[in-house]
């Protein structure tokens, strides 16, 4: 426990936060520029259990974002690469890899497995798919995504506030290697992890219903207010309140 | 406005007096040139993302913002899409 002192004294977190951690299981999808800041923090906050997933292989050109991949991982399945240095971090974390491209069959059994799912992808058609499933199994999901210098992050708790296809009812355009500064994807998977200690410890405000946009070059941050829609066509039917 | 949007317009928040949203954009673009671009480059709901009160607008073509009507008061937040990971 000396390993989490630190943060057990942060006001009403103490040793019942740090247990529920450790009873927990998160489910990372995508272990780009996202996935490896994001669990990083979970790893090294005393999350019990982390399930990563990614197909990829890591190459050169992800090495400005994807932290935990290094210069000797490239050609190595991410999920590898991220599970050796996650475990060099804390080696009491249970951490299992899945190297298969996110699907509605193997979804639906790994957010059931997980108490939240973060979003590590880098296309909305995964990030509808994951909506999807955590919307019909009742999981929270955080919604993070990056370009440029600019990030945006919201809190999907079915039932409570708006989903993701509410608040973004069409995918934008799909760009082949969007630009994307390292601290960028840094800053709000960070941030995508604070979501989920905070969801997983019972402390602190959910940022359900508000998006959070991050201009890093303007260093501004916006909280806009988003609802949910009556029509969504994935939510509609089992939101009970904004 | 934020991101690109805010960046061209020199301002984060304006007000302005339009009937609907297609009359808010033409507006904006007439006040900050810089804007024109970005909101009708392309096709407009690629680039921009709209929230009328916190209720996002499903289509942007020029018909379907004609008939989003605004009233006094109305917030209207134009944030640009973000996609990676």
């Amino acid at each position: 426990m000396e390993r989490f002192i630190r943060q057990m004294a942060i006001s009403g977190f103490g040793r019942e936060g740090q247990q529920r951690l450790e009873q927990s299981c998160v489910l990372v999808v995508g272990m780009g520029g996202l996935g490896c800041s994001a669990s990083l923090y979970l790893a090294a906050a005393g999350v019990g259990e982390l399930i990563l997933m990614d197909s990829q292989t890591v190459e050169l050109s992800n090495l400005n974002r994807q932290i935990l991949h290094w210069e000797g991982d490239v050609g190595r399945f991410k999920v590898e690469s991220a599970i050796e240095k996650l475990l060099s971090l804390n080696p009491r974390l249970k951490v299992e890899g899945i190297k298969e491209e996110a699907n509605a069959r193997n979804l639906q059994e790994l957010v059931g497995r997980a108490d939240v799912v973060v979003d590590g992808t880098d296309n909305y058609a995964t990030r509808y798919l994951l909506n999807e499933v955590c919307v019909r199994l009742g999981k929270p999901f955080i919604h993070g995504a990056v370009e440029g210098f600019l990030g945006q992050i919201t809190t999907i708790l079915p039932g409570k506030g708006p989903c993701l296809r509410c608040i973004f009812p069409h995918p934008p355009p799909e760009k082949e290697g969007p630009p994307v500064l390292g601290a960028t994807a840094g800053m709000v998977g960070c941030l995508e992890a604070m979501e989920t200690i905070k969801l997983l410890t019972g402390l602190g405000e959910p940022l359900v219903g508000r998006l959070l946009i991050f201009d890093g070059k303007g260093m501004h941050f916006e909280e806009v207010r988003v609802r949910r829609r009556a029509d969504c066509p994935v939510c509609s039917s089992r939101c009970d309140s904004d | 406005m934020l991101g690109d949007f805010r960046e061209k317009a020199g301002a984060r928040e304006v007000e302005v007096e339009a009937r609907n949203l297609w009359e808010l954009l033409e507006k904006l673009t007439e006040r900050y040139e810089g804007l024109r671009n970005l909101f009708f480059g392309e096709r407009l709901g690629e680039n921009v993302h709209l929230l009328v009160n916190g209720t996002p607008i499903l289509e942007t073509g020029e018909m379907e913002l004609r008939e989003t009507p605004l009233k006094e008061g109305d917030m209207v937040v134009i944030f640009p899409p973000v996609a990676g990971g």
